[in-house]
């Protein structure tokens, strides 16, 4: 997988494209905990380039998600594509999880 | 005396009769001569009838009763020796008269009856009548003998105790001096002891015989016999017969599918026949069959039986083998022909094709063989003939050999897509070339059809395998997306298998070893045309991933376990799934169905 990271005020925004299973977990919670040491509390990933995201991927949206509370922060994916968007209904992680169909959602959702 | 005159009167030929006649005649004459003589007192004439009468009557009676006298004795003596004889014979005679009136009896006679000489003579011979016989049979006596004839069978009579005996009894009509038959002479042989021998050989026989159709039933009931042997299955279609020369014996056939979609079948003849032969080739068929239940090469199936057969081979007994495994999935034929006449495969075109190779001897020879094998890619609608050699060394009434020219030469006029039509023919036309002559070795014959692609046949295929690291998981659904996009399968449909593969695969490398190595995973994936069937083989521990319940996805994210949720989502992903632990293979199998 693909993983990029932007920056627009204090928010992060990761750009994931691929795949987020077994094989790329590892190295999309890496890249999200890079974020979040560098103080960043604010995180966006944006699903737009993901084919399907499995369970692993699952695991470090709910890692994210935890380590994210503790800060105090804030976290939200956008623009899953229709499999990632059942596979989050049918795991019960759309109810945990922020969910926005775009970027510009997403990022309002942030600010506030 | 007078009876013996009478006799020997009877026994004196035609000329002696016409003599005496004659005598007679003169000596009357001559003494009517004298008397008148005598009465007118003519003396001369007194002396010269005296001489007349006298001298020649001297001279005859010097010369013709000297004869019957010493015949006389002759035949007396004669009849003395034929009494004796026919009253020492061991076989019971009879004298009756023309209505069957006993007159005389032997010895032997009251020995088979019981009835004494007096209380027999004068009474009819029907008093031993048993009843066995019909009246139609006596009838035909009658007729026989009335018309001078030899009658001679078989007559079940009763004794004078009322017991039952069986005698074979000759009845010889005899004339008299006219030639008229005036009396009967009936000979009887009790035959009461050879019936019952030869009934002690018959029911031998009789249960030996139906022994043997125990055997035989018993034999045949071994051999799949149940037609269309799969109904359910529109891959393949076989249809085999056996036709035993004797009432066992040593040839046999078997199918099976060994999995979902290996198909083996066996054609074997065992040296020699009867019963050695039928127990041999029951053996082998049994070890065969346990041999190939986790294995799929035929060189691999047919050494192990080899080793099996010849260890405790102590008659030298042999048999020869044809087995073949066909993968009704990707069409490939696996074969080793172990001694055994070469089969053929009809191709969809007609053409008829030998499978030459052999791959080793007979089984049961030698300890220790390897047989190879061959493979061959057997295209669908294709056809394979496997036979015994009863088929084509079938001999007519000349001796002539039915010929493996003959069998190809009906083969390549033979529609190969109906198994059964296909084998019947066969066989009709080897009985008709034997045209009565006597079959000389069991015929067998196995036919297998590899059909034309159905609705429910397998599109494409791809078998492979990853070993055990994690690092192999996106490899394999590498391999699964370039297979989905060859096919266009539909974007979505690939993106869930991906997640299924990852899943199940994270599964098993994670937790189904214990041993540290590297371990091989096969994937089958079959494609239909609206359907895709995907099979996960590993030999990790014994671990259904369905049997686990799936988390609780209602709690909120502090309480979340991510444990268990992978095999949630893939139950949720798929149509269909099963698992299954194969036990003789060590392996779970891990299946699931996906509509397209």
């Amino acid at each position: 997988m693909e993983i990029k990271v932007r920056k627009t005020g204090d928010v992060s925004i990761l750009d994931f494209s691929g795949k987020l299973d077994t094989g790329t977990s590892a190295e999309a919670e890496s890249a999200i905990n890079v974020v979040l040491e560098g103080g960043c509390s604010k995180v966006i990933i944006n699903l737009r380039g993901i084919e399907y995201v499995s369970s692993s991927g699952l695991r470090v949206f709910l890692i994210t998600v935890k380590k994210i509370a503790t800060l105090e922060g804030k976290f939200i994916i956008c623009e899953p594509n229709d499999v990632v968007t059942e596979i989050l209904d049918i795991s019960g992680f759309s109810t945990i999880l922020d969910v926005r169909k775009t970027e510009a959602e997403a990022l309002s959702a942030i600010q506030f | 005396m007078v009876q013996d005159v009478y006799i020997i009167m009877r026994t004196l030929s035609v000329k002696y009769k016409v003599f005496f006649a004659l005598l007679g005649v003169t000596f009357i004459t001559v003494l009517f001569i004298g008397l008148v003589a005598v009465l007118l007192g003519l003396a001369s004439i007194k002396i010269l009838m005296m001489l007349i009468l006298v001298v020649p009557f001297s001279l005859v009676f010097a010369e013709t009763f000297s004869r019957p006298v010493e015949a006389l004795a002759r035949a007396n003596d004669q009849l003395k020796t034929q009494s004796a004889a026919m009253n020492s014979a061991a076989n019971g005679i009879i004298i009756t008269d023309l209505k069957g009136i006993v007159k005389w009896v032997n010895p032997a006679f009251t020995q088979l009856t019981g009835y004494e000489f007096g209380e027999v003579v004068g009474r009819n011979l029907k008093m031993l009548n048993s009843g066995s016989q019909s009246p139609e049979f006596f009838r035909n006596m009658w007729s026989v003998i009335s018309s001078g004839n030899v009658w001679q069978d078989e007559v079940v009579n009763r004794r004078k105790d009322g017991s039952l005996y069986t005698e074979e009894m000759t009845i010889t009509p005899v004339a008299d001096h006219e030639g008229r038959i005036s009396q009967f002479v009936a000979i009887k042989h009790d035959i009461t002891e050879r019936k019952r021998l030869e009934q002690v050989v018959r029911s031998s026989h009789e249960r030996m015989e139906s022994e043997l159709n125990v055997a035989r039933d018993i034999q045949m009931s071994m051999l799949p016999l149940k037609f269309p042997a799969f109904p359910d299955r529109e891959d393949i279609e076989v249809y085999a017969r056996l036709i035993a020369a004797r009432e066992v014996g040593g040839d046999f056939y078997d199918f099976y599918f060994i999995d979902e979609e290996n198909f083996c079948f066996v054609v074997g003849d065992v040296s020699g026949k009867g019963v050695p032969a039928a127990l041999f080739m029951a053996v082998t068929k049994a070890v065969i069959k346990a041999s190939s239940t986790n294995e799929i090469s035929t060189a691999r199936i047919l050494t192990h039986v080899n080793n099996e057969i010849s260890r405790d081979n102590e008659n030298n007994m042999f048999i020869t083998v044809f087995m073949g495994i066909l993968n009704t999935t990707t069409g490939y034929l696996v074969y080793t022909n172990a001694g055994h006449n070469p089969p053929f495969v009809l191709k969809r075109d007609g053409e008829v094709r030998k499978l030459p190779e052999l791959h080793g001897l007979v089984i049961g020879a030698f300890q220790g063989v390897e047989y190879k094998e061959t493979v061959m890619q057997l295209n669908r609608g294709d056809t394979v003939f496997a036979f015994t050699d009863g088929v084509t060394e079938a001999q007519n009434i000349q001796g002539k050999l039915y010929s493996e020219e003959r069998l190809v030469k009906l083969l390549r006029g033979l529609a190969a897509d109906d198994c059964k039509i296909l084998v019947n023919r066969v066989v009709e036309d080897v009985i008709v070339y034997e045209d009565g002559a006597l079959q000389a070795d069991d015929i067998t014959i196995l036919s297998m059809h590899f059909r034309e692609q159905t609705a429910d046949s397998v599109v494409d295929y791809l078998f492979t395998s990853i070993s055990s690291r994690m690092e192999e998981i996106p490899i394999m659904i590498g391999r699964f997306e370039e297979f989905a996009l060859r096919h266009s399968l539909p974007v979505e449909i690939l993106q869930k298998i991906n997640i299924v593969f990852d899943e199940l695969l994270s599964n098993i490398i994670s937790y189904a070893y214990k041993d540290g190595l590297e371990h091989e995973i096969e994937i089958k994936i079959r494609f239909y045309k609206e359907k895709l069937i995907i099979t996960i083989m590993d030999d990790g521990v014994p671990y259904n991933p369905f049997d686990r319940t799936s988390p609780d996805i209602t709690l909120g994210f502090e309480e979340r376990e991510i444990g268990g949720l992978g095999v949630h989502l893939v139950k949720l992903l798929v149509d269909d799934y099963s698992y299954e632990y194969k036990k003789q293979v060590k392996k779970n199998i891990t299946s699931f169905k996906k509509h397209i």
